[in-house]
């Protein structure tokens, strides 16, 4: 992302935007279902698709998108070798998107079987 | 770094400079979010368990809910306060206030302070709900 500084700092921002309420109302949620075995959480999950599994997925999606960004500036200030820098830009894209369809995946299949 | 060509520009490195809170803080905002880079994959794999089956699922929780597991989670709350917090402040920067000396060094204190006691608040909820 180098070169594509403004692009970034925006997208930095409305990312951490959206994260801020979503983080919050996380946190709270766990705080009821954090203990919860496999049938409340998935019951949990599977019977408030507004107000849970989107939110979560959300939450997760836009968290890897932001987590990426913020990692590649990382490379880029503390990375100085060429071969090795392009190499964590790879590894982190790839670690964020797979992740993240893990995610999204796992949310899907809980509200199809549950 | 021989082969660095000569625009790359590097920063003077960390041990150079005198400890502030407002370096402290600087530093911490890149570490927790390194820190929940990984904490949201337990989070991936938490419900990728859930996902999978009753046996995968209760080996999850069980590793989560050991002690190490709690206090790997304790950290990732504590991480997380401190993330949202001080990315607060960058907001408040990017709306052009808070840049003086007094201001920066009190909404460091504040952020540091305030994510201790956010994540207290919360574990402390925790144990009284009794959950795990």
């Amino acid at each position: 992302m180098a070169k594509h500084g403004t692009t970034h700092f925006i997208a930095q921002r409305i990312t951490a935007l959206a994260l801020v309420p979503l983080a919050i109302w996380f946190v709270f949620a766990l705080l009821s279902h954090g203990g919860d075995n496999r049938a409340e959480l998935m019951e949990w999950i599977a019977g408030h698709p507004w107000s849970v599994a989107i939110p979560l997925a959300l939450l997760i999606l836009i968290g890897f998108y932001h987590m990426r960004i913020g990692m590649e500036v990382i490379i880029d200030d503390y990375i100085h070798k060429p071969d090795l820098r392009g190499w964590l830009h790879f590894l982190n894209t790839f670690v964020a998107l797979v992740a993240g369809a893990i995610a999204l995946w796992s949310i899907i299949a809980i509200t199809l079987i549950a | 770094m021989s082969d660095q060509s000569a625009s790359t520009p590097l920063s003077p490195h960390l041990q150079i400079w005198r400890w502030t809170v407002t370096l402290f803080c600087s530093i911490t905002h890149r570490a927790t979010g390194m820190a929940m880079y990984a904490g949201t994959i337990l989070l991936t794999i938490w419900l990728a368990a859930a996902a999978t089956g009753e046996a995968a699922f209760n080996t999850v929780q069980g590793i989560y809910t050991s002690p190490f597991g709690l206090i790997v989670l304790f950290g990732y709350t504590w991480a997380l306060f401190f993330h949202l917090l001080n990315g607060i402040r960058h907001f408040v920067w990017d709306a052009g206030y808070g840049f003086s000396i007094p201001a920066s060094r009190g909404s460091a204190w504040a952020v540091v302070g305030g994510s201790l006691a956010l994540t207290v608040a919360v574990w402390s909820a925790v144990f009284m709900l009794g959950g795990n």
